[in-house]
């Protein structure tokens, strides 16, 4: 120890004229407010700019000057083998040499900084956090976000990347003039490196996992850090006053090093795209069909924010991975399901932001996916369909519909509409039809979902488009179908008194019957498909359950007592439909608990009721997603599934009562549940 | 053939630079308090010698030990108790004399610092200015002194007159070798200066090519190296001069008219007797050879110098 803080010190004796040059660039920020340019800006924020120039410029200067001197030079000028000649290891020279032009770059930039430091009104803030404070001319170089989000970063960086520069400085100064053919070697073990890690990272960035590309990143960058730290080390033990032999020993060590780096990297990357359902510790999406495939995803242990993705047989356990799932909905595309559920179909995002549409044959034995080779230029969803069938899909784009055969990735047909707006949405209304709908723009003040339409009809055998009728429709969030209204119909009013549910006439609006009370949010009506529909609300508190008859006569109410929300689920046998509670403690509100119920819809009462799961179904905050009118049949599978408290996800045998498991949710083990008798 | 209680031991080291062998199968032992002169001509393959005997460059073949270790795995324990100073000083450019003493009284556990500045003060050296503002005569003054104020068991010198003017250079190897043999230090000394060594040097090894030619005793090498002079007979031809020679391991000739001069290195009186029964040569001398002639004789011309 004695002898390594010698060589530091020695060392730092040795080159304290770049301490003296800091020394000086550091007076000139304290100057510069006195320049006539600077017109009517704060002194502090014109010395800050000023040093944060002088630092961005000096001190990775000073970093690169001594990176590519302080071994290399001596080495090549044969003035190495002074520390050779001294009771010194070469690890110990290595060291020494290091922390001495490291403490020199901190000490030249901490030279420079200091004055402005001294004089700024909040100094640890301008030490710390380099680019989070809030000056003009931080934003508007950074952009407020990008400021926000690295900030730590760049402020890591601000005393790390000098670092940096004098490691990359002395390895490539040493291979420099090493001149062997190991220079080669080099170019390509850094093309090996460099290609690796980019196979390792790749596959995160169109999924748009960046937290897990930028742990990547950061691995490498640490590694490379790492890296060149015991390279240097390697030459200075094993080259000694050798410069080839020197130029070897760093080369082997470093590309060593990092080669162990990036295999544990693809292997990392490899490992988080080979996750199973077992694997995922919560179930975030989940998208159903009519049949027994359901897609789901969500976080898995380890893989940071690339959320696995599958599409799973509920009933015998075969699953296709699926890529990764959304970590915003809004941001990627889920899953389309055929109406038949027997055609799964996702689009893989490519660097270039398209989406490679793939396909998965779910009637297989095995059931593998497979490209399409048709891309799309956007994440909307709602410019796509399936054909109940699955045989056919159809593709908006810009003003264009174009219809494709599946199995051959063949053009069947395509149109250009030429209406006065682009049209939105396309759906499959038959195997041969495809129905467009182009919306003109919200107006403020029409009402939210208010719009108007005009729709348009393509048959794909004949090819022809035909325009068809202009309706004023309403708009459910993101559904994309347009929804008929031609029965009686459930609404809130409002008034001074409180607001209201009415039974009205969809055609004429005619009241037929006052429902009642409700809360202006929360309730929910479901049509049992007799003219017979149940209403769930909420008020004061207490949450019911009503059974009407067609006429707006009520038969039975159920009160589920208070601290719980209520709503609909599917109906999971004929005549049992299930609810979905959040039920909470009169006193402490946060405990939130689920539970589920199954209701009789003949006599309207609860038969069954249990603790810690809820239905998927009607959880539209929740990411279920129903594709085709069968997802939502009496019995079906979506109609079925449960999430317990912990992200698991089950499925209700009616029969039986039993809930069985279908993912496990790993990571939270304490909680799992794996059956439940009913 | 080596001793290992010698200090120092060379054993059949080789030397490569790529596909160019530069010492080739080097052998020699140093016993402990001798001196030793390495000479050679440039190229010859001296420094690469030195610096795989001081650990700084790693054999091809063969192994160096310093003290008993191995030179290049224990080179740091070696260090502690062994000196070099090289053909070119290394000197820290940026240090003074004052920086030097300072950084090598921490790192060396015999540093005597007074000793250190006493032999500044005897040879002139300013000790405020960095080394990369020295003289080169007095770099190599600055880097005598600190090697020598270390106090070593062993002393390396590469050429440690290189630079220096004739009064300084005979000066420095009279003192230095005088001092350090009263200590009892064992020195491996390389030069040019083959008369400066000549009363100095107990061992010589002489380097050609790569290979160590000659590893004798000063005085052997001056014993068995001599001049004959002696003047052919009408009757005898130059060629059968040469071939009587070839028996006496001649190492250089020259015929002048009649006269033949000649480095033979087989000088001893039945060698002689016999060379003069063989042919028909008169007025025969023989003169004892400086160490600088004797090196001319085995190496070719003059020594280069710097």
């Amino acid at each position: 120890m004695r002898a390594f803080t010698a060589l530091v010190w020695h060392e730092i004796s040795e080159r304290r004229a770049l301490l003296a040059a800091a020394a000086v660039a550091s007076v000139l920020p304290v100057l510069a407010p006195l320049l006539p340019s600077t017109g009517s800006n704060p002194a502090a924020d014109v010395r800050e700019l000023v040093m944060w120039i002088m630092v961005g410029f000096l001190v990775p200067l000073f970093a690169l000057l001594l990176g590519v001197s302080f071994i290399g030079r001596d080495l090549s000028e044969g003035r190495l083998g002074f520390y050779y000649a001294q009771p010194l290891s070469g690890p110990t020279i290595w060291f020494g040499k290091l922390t001495a032009v490291f403490l020199l770059v901190w000490g030249a930039q901490a030279l420079i900084m200091l004055p402005t430091v001294l004089l700024a009104p909040n100094p640890v803030r301008l030490l710390a956090p380099v680019v989070t404070t809030d000056l003009p001319w931080k934003t508007g170089v950074f952009g407020w976000s990008v400021a926000e989000t690295f900030g730590p970063y760049a402020t890591l960086a601000v005393w790390l990347v000098p670092l940096g520069i004098v490691l990359l400085g002395h390895a490539v100064s040493v291979v420099w003039r090493g001149r062997s053919v190991w220079l080669v070697l080099d170019l390509i073990a850094l093309l090996v490196v460099a290609g690796g890690a980019w196979m390792a990272l790749r596959p995160f960035l169109p999924q748009v996992a960046l937290k897990a590309a930028l742990a990547g990143v950061l691995w490498i960058v640490a590694w490379v850090f790492l890296g060149l730290i015991a390279a240097g080390a390697a030459q200075l033990t094993f080259g000694r006053v050798d410069l080839r032999r020197a130029h070897r020993s760093l080369s082997a060590a470093l590309w060593a090093v990092l080669a162990v780096a990036v295999g544990a990297l693809l292997g990392w990357s490899n490992w988080v795209r080979s996750a199973t359902p077992g694997d995922l510790h919560r179930v975030d999406r989940v998208s159903v069909a009519s049949g027994e495939w359901i897609a789901v995803s969500g976080p898995s242990d380890g893989r940071l924010d690339y959320h696995p993705r599958f599409i799973l047989n509920a009933n015998d356990g075969r699953w296709v991975r699926a890529g990764s799932g959304p970590q915003e909905s809004w941001y990627m595309s889920d899953i389309w399901f055929s109406g038949d559920g027997r055609h799964a179909f996702w689009g893989k995002r490519s660097l270039a932001g398209e989406l490679d549409l793939m396909y998965v044959n779910l009637e297989e034995k095995e059931p593998h996916a497979k490209g399409l080779g048709l891309v799309l230029d956007g994440d909307h969803r709602s410019r796509m369909d399936v054909s109940n069938d699955g045989d056919r899909i159809a593709i908006l784009e810009e003003r264009t519909i174009a219809v494709y055969d599946v199995e051959t990735g063949d053009q069947l047909a395509a149109v250009v509409i030429n209406g006065e707006f682009e049209p939105d949405y396309c759906w499959f209304e038959g195997p041969g039809t495809v129905a467009i709908a182009a919306s003109t723009p919200w107006v403020r003040g029409q009402g939210e979902n208010e719009g108007r339409w005009t729709t348009y009809r393509f048959d794909v055998t004949s090819k022809t488009l035909s325009r068809g009728e202009e309706v004023t429709g309403s708009r459910w969030g993101t559904a994309e179908k347009l929804v008929a209204q031609n029965r009686r119909r459930v609404e809130r009013v409002e008034s001074e008194a409180g607001d209201t549910l009415a039974l009205v006439d969809a055609g004429s609006g005619e009241l037929v019957a006052d429902l009642g009370e409700t809360h202006r949010w929360s309730w929910d009506v479901r049509d049992l498909g007799d003219g017979r529909f149940l209403v769930l609300r909420h008020l004061d508190d207490e949450s019911f359950l009503d059974y009407f008859d067609a006429d707006g006569i009520r038969l039975n109410r159920v009160g589920y007592g208070r601290g719980s929300w209520l709503r609909f689920a599917g109906e999971v046998a004929p005549g049992r439909l299930m609810l979905g509670a959040e039920v909470w403690d009169a006193n402490e509100r946060e405990e939130t608990r689920y539970r589920f119920s199954i209701v009789n819809t003949a006599t309207g009462l609860a038969e069954t009721t249990m603790d810690g799961f809820y239905p998927l179904q009607g959880q539209t905050w929740r990411g279920i997603e129903a594709v085709g009118d069968g997802a939502w049949q009496v019995g079906s599978v979506a109609s079925r599934l449960l999430q317990g408290e912990d992200g698991s996800l089950h499925l209700l045998d009616p029969e039986t009562g039993t809930l069985k498991q279908l993912i496990p949710a790993v990571a939270s083990s304490s909680s799992r549940v794996k059956t439940a008798d009913l | 053939m080596s001793d290992s209680n010698d200090p120092v031991v060379v054993d059949h080291l080789q030397v490569r630079y790529g596909r160019v062998t530069a010492v080739d199968e080097v052998s020699f032992t140093i016993p402990r308090s001798e001196v030793y002169a390495l000479l050679g001509r440039n190229g010859a393959g001296k420094s690469s010698t030195i610096q795989c005997l001081v650990g700084q460059r790693r054999a091809a073949a063969g192994e160096c030990r310093l003290l008993g270790r191995d030179a290049w795995r224990k080179r740091r324990k070696i260090m502690e108790r062994v000196c070099v100073v090289p053909e070119t000083p290394d000197l820290p450019p940026g240090a003074s004399a004052v920086e030097l003493g300072r950084f090598l009284g921490r790192v060396r556990p015999t540093w005597d610092a007074d000793d250190f500045n006493a032999r500044l003060d005897r040879v002139s050296v300013p000790r405020h200015l960095p080394a990369q503002r020295l003289s080169k005569g007095q770099r190599r003054q600055l880097a005598l002194a600190a090697a020598l104020a270390a106090e070593p068991e062993v002393l390396i010198l590469d050429d440690p007159t290189l630079g220096l003017d004739a009064v300084v250079r005979r000066t420095l190897l009279e003192e230095l070798v005088g001092e350090l043999a009263d200590r009892g230090t064992t020195i491996l000394i390389t030069t040019h200066d083959l008369a400066g060594i000549e009363g100095i040097a107990d061992k010589v090894g002489i380097m050609q090519q790569g290979r160590l030619v000659y590893d004798e005793t000063m005085e052997g090498l001056k014993v068995r190296f001599r001049r004959l002079r002696c003047v052919r007979g009408a009757a005898t031809s130059p060629e059968a001069i040469e071939a009587a020679l070839a028996q006496l391991e001649v190492a250089e000739s020259r015929h002048v008219g009649a006269v033949v001069d000649a480095v033979v290195g087989r000088a001893d009186e039945a060698s002689i007797a016999g060379f003069s029964e063989a042919v028909d040569v008169t007025d025969f001398e023989l003169e004892a050879l400086s160490l600088e002639e004797i090196f001319v004789a085995l190496c070719g011309e003059e020594p280069g110098g710097e």
